[in-house]
């Protein structure tokens, strides 16, 4: 069918400018309960019930969405997707208190009358534990990485063969066994914190003890 | 039950109980026959401490690392350290118990190394435990309940031991001194002729330890100044970051960039006032201590400044023009410098450190009071 004289061309809705998302949903479905909660809550307007819209799916895709669109570094990227879990994880805590859920986050264990302020050291860490990688990875041989023990901690075999790399001899070569002297007066006020408190002997028992 | 004549091999064990995880470095020695049975291991366990009645002592497994599932009965009680604690504090929402956690936590390691080495159920420790300088006076009571504990306990509720324990403490910042002492003699120095400020500046506050000429003067030790993390929080609040971008600014800090990528405002954000803030901010709240308890003395006599802890390193190109500004800068070195050789070994020491790179900074002070203690058990077999 012919276009009427003068009709406005139809509008591009497809404008590389923009994105459009229609979405109906049956008011009595899943999503039709959701959406119906958020465009028409006494407690907020539609725009901010719109907003929270995005925020939700934001959380869930930015970061793969970002990723491919390819114009963020890999550093970005990775903040991204550190927000985005601290987003999700704000909404567990929220919904785990709200509900009575046992949640399902390593979370910090919450001292029982505890005079002392709770410890906000987890970024701190992150940032640190960056910083010092950096500098154990300088310290190393030119960018070979720090190598890590493979083994079990308490493996007897492990002990008794060193399992270290013996290609690394900086690491071969240094004695932990060393022992540094120390002449008895360091601490002076505090001297008597040197004397060991009471050796306690189990009844029945002799133990030997070498100096 | 009696001990062989051949005695059960003794165990040199410190302890430093950190909040965030347990350090501690150990060894053990044959008695009879005074030869190494094994070489100087580290050991990471975390912090946290739950007791429970026995009834549920079903439930409970005794597979994995020891240190990962460290938990013994004395009675009719349970008691969970580290990883095995966080378990039951997870998924039962039982409170953590930080009344009495440090004689727990020195427990679990000694059970743990026992049950791992295959240790007799009778043996003899030497237990150094570091503590900051103001909680000295809480060592009796520790020395008391540990030794209480040593008495009889059942890891896992399989192993009995009974421990015979040589316990005694050092203020933390310690270990440090030993550290740097061991440095300058590889140099020819002799530490003693100097006097040393270790000061450890910490997310919570600070502690300083005053070494005069080789002796801790304690009248000038405090562990009383400011921590970082309250001064950051101020400081960022002050110039308009918001918690969101807390680890931008922390970061920002770190490298030295100001410019940096915000994915709570998805654009790049200036953060060069916030640094600015933070460590005027930080320095300003450092500067009673430094003036009143550390300036004076470098300024009167020889001796040199170590800068150790967390906070230490994030400000360290603040805090190192402080003291350059001051004419002090030849007299201030970090804790971490210096021995490329004991931190690839502390890396390697511990799984733990993929997880956690700073691991082997924070052992630092707890290697350097096992030296010490090593070194002691040197000059007293060199005596006898």
């Amino acid at each position: 069918m012919a276009k009427p004289p003068g009709a406005r061309p139809a509008r591009d809705t497809a404008s590389p400018e923009r994105v459009k998302l229609t979405y109906n949903a049956a008011k009595s479905s899943q999503a039709g309960v959701v959406l119906d909660y958020l465009l028409k809550n006494d407690c907020f307007d539609s725009r901010q019930g719109r907003d929270k819209v995005i925020d939700a799916l934001s959380a869930f895709y930015r970061p793969a969405a970002e990723e491919r669109r390819g114009q963020l570094s890999e550093e970005e990227l990775r903040q991204v997707a550190e927000y985005c879990v601290e987003v999700l994880a704000k909404q567990i805590e929220t919904l785990c208190e709200s509900y009575s859920l046992e949640s399902p986050l390593k979370s910090a264990v919450e001292p029982q009358d505890s005079d002392e302020p709770e410890e906000p050291t987890g970024r701190l860490e992150v940032v640190l534990a960056e910083g010092l990688r950096a500098i154990a990875n300088a310290i190393t041989t030119g960018n070979r990485p720090i190598k890590h023990s493979s083994r079990e901690m308490f493996d007897d075999s492990a002990i008794d063969d060193g399992d270290i790399d013996a290609e690394d001899d900086a690491v071969a070569s240094f004695d932990a066994d060393q022992g540094v002297e120390m002449d008895g007066t360091e601490l002076g006020d505090l001297d008597q914190l040197v004397e060991p408190h009471d050796v306690v002997v189990p009844e029945e028992t002799t133990v030997h003890f070498t100096a | 039950m009696k001990t062989a004549p051949t005695a059960a091999p003794a165990l040199l064990l410190v302890c430093d109980l950190g909040k965030s995880g347990g350090k501690f470095f150990y060894k053990l020695l044959d008695n009879s026959s005074d030869q190494q049975k094994s070489s100087t291991q580290a050991l990471w366990m975390d912090s946290e401490v739950a007791h429970r009645s026995v009834s549920v002592v079903n439930q409970v497994g005794t597979g994995g690392r020891s240190q990962d599932n460290a938990w013994y009965r004395v009675g009719e009680t349970l008691t969970f350290i580290g990883k095995a604690a966080q378990a039951h504090l997870e998924y039962n929402s039982f409170k953590e118990d930080k009344s009495l956690k440090a004689p727990e936590r020195i427990a679990g390691a000694l059970g743990a190394i026992a049950h791992a080495h295959h240790l007799p159920s009778q043996f003899a420790a030497v237990v150094w435990v570091l503590l900051p300088i103001h909680e000295l006076s809480t060592r009796s009571a520790i020395a008391t309940r540990l030794q209480e504990i040593c008495r009889g306990f059942h890891f896992q509720d399989q192993q009995a031991y009974q421990i015979a324990l040589s316990l005694s403490f050092r203020p933390e910042g310690y270990g440090i001194y030993v550290n740097r002492k061991q440095q300058l003699e590889k140099a020819g120095m002799a530490i003693a002729q100097r006097t040393t400020w270790v000061e450890m500046l910490g997310h919570r506050n600070g502690t300083q330890l005053a070494f005069e000429t080789g002796t801790l003067n304690v009248a000038k030790s405090t562990s009383k100044f400011p921590g970082f993390w309250e001064v950051f929080e101020k400081a960022a609040i002050a110039s308009g970051v918001s918690s969101p971008d807390y680890g931008v600014l922390l970061r920002a800090l770190e490298t030295g960039d100001a410019q940096q990528y915000s994915a709570a405002k998805d654009e790049r954000i200036d953060l060069s006032a916030a640094i600015q803030q933070v460590e005027s901010g930080y320095l300003a709240a450092l500067a009673p201590h430094f003036n009143d308890h550390l300036i004076p003395g470098l300024a009167s006599r020889q001796g040199d400044v170590v800068l150790a802890g967390g906070a230490a390193y994030l400000m360290r190109s603040a805090l190192r023009r402080y003291f350059e500004d001051r004419g002090f800068g030849d007299r201030l070195s970090f804790a971490w410098e210096g021995d490329a050789e004991l931190w690839r070994w502390l890396s390697e020491q511990l799984l733990e450190v993929h997880e956690t790179p700073s691991i082997p900074v924070r052992m630092l002070d707890c290697f350097g009071v096992f030296q010490a203690l090593l070194g002691e058990k040197q000059r007293m077999r060199g005596a006898a």
